[in-house]
């Protein structure tokens, strides 16, 4: 965990002193690259593994559950505060 | 919609490959590797983001309500979700909703984070459920942003939306609410972005 923050860190300080530099121009191609590789690693060692390609399903399962419940959750909270926090000052500038 | 469809190809050729007993030598270094230098590329985007900047010194806190909601809810359920999952404990739960959207990142952490701990077969395991988990959730914003904004009210769909609200999915989130939302679903989408890397190393370490 430290090493990683380490390594963000770091990143952050070169994307800082580098920033009117045209090099940060190609970062998001490069990181798209990065992941990529980094996914088809992880496909990797998941198919190369018969018990995870086995619970395919179940683990698609999961994920469902996770996706809906943290959805769901976002939807109600972002309801409650528009209504109680957005709303009020947006009625304000609407009635002007 | 380009890349994500690209990053679940990406995960299903390995699949294959894996399934098909092919072989990459050094498997774990590699992805150790790849990660640090993921790392540095995320850190460097954030660093060198002239929006990012701008955003600290504009901020109000009425913009923060957003984020933190979104932020609060996803972890409370995804909390819950350890009631059901019992596979997985509570961390691990929160970890795999707290991508809130950024697929690739949060499950490529998660995995290596886990790793030394419960093992790369479980670590994997839990990596592709984070992979899939953030993926429906950007797939459903793309899909389901009109409908929800219309159950839930135009601040839902960016809630909704994550960490993503202020790239992938921001020319939907802007049809379903309207193109005054665009300032709010920027300052949410950054700031969340933002927030995976430090909430998943944090939530797990």
């Amino acid at each position: 965990m430290f090493t990683v923050l380490l390594f963000v860190i770091a990143g952050l300080a070169a994307g800082y002193a580098l920033r009117r530099r045209s090099v940060l121009r190609h970062l998001s191609r490069t990181t798209s690259i990065t992941i990529f590789a980094m996914l088809f690693v992880l496909g990797y060692t998941c198919g190369s593994n018969p018990d995870i390609v086995s619970r395919f399903g179940d683990l698609g399962l999961q994920a469902l559950a996770i996706a809906a419940a943290g959805s769901l959750a976002s939807a109600l909270a972002a309801m409650a505060v528009y209504r109680w926090g957005m709303k009020r000052e947006k009625g304000g500038s609407d009635a002007r | 919609m380009r890349d994500s469809l690209f990053a679940l190809l990406m995960l299903l050729l390995g699949i294959l490959y894996g399934m098909k007993g092919g072989q990459i030598p050094g498997a774990d270094m590699l992805a150790t590797g790849l990660l640090y230098a993921l790392m540095f590329q995320v850190g460097m985007s954030i660093g060198g983001s002239e929006n990012l900047r701008s955003l600290c010194r504009t901020v109000s806190p009425r913009l923060l309500l957003l984020p933190v909601a979104t932020l609060l809810a996803t972890l409370g359920a995804s909390a819950l979700c350890a009631l059901v999952i019992v596979k997985w404990d509570v961390w691990q739960c929160m970890a795999l909703g707290s991508g809130m959207g950024y697929y690739s990142l949060s499950s490529i952490l998660i995995t290596q984070l886990e790793t030394p701990r419960i093992g790369a077969a479980l670590a994997a395991e839990l990596g592709t459920i984070a992979l899939l988990a953030n993926l429906i959730r950007e797939m459903g914003t793309l899909l389901g942003a009109p409908l929800i904004a219309r159950t839930f009210g135009p601040a839902a769909p960016i809630a909704v939306a994550g960490a993503t609200s202020a790239d992938v999915t921001l020319p939907i989130l802007l049809k379903a609410s309207g193109s005054e939302w665009v300032a709010i679903a920027v300052v949410h989408g950054i700031l969340l972005d933002t927030s995976v890397v430090f909430l998943v190393t944090l939530l797990l370490g």
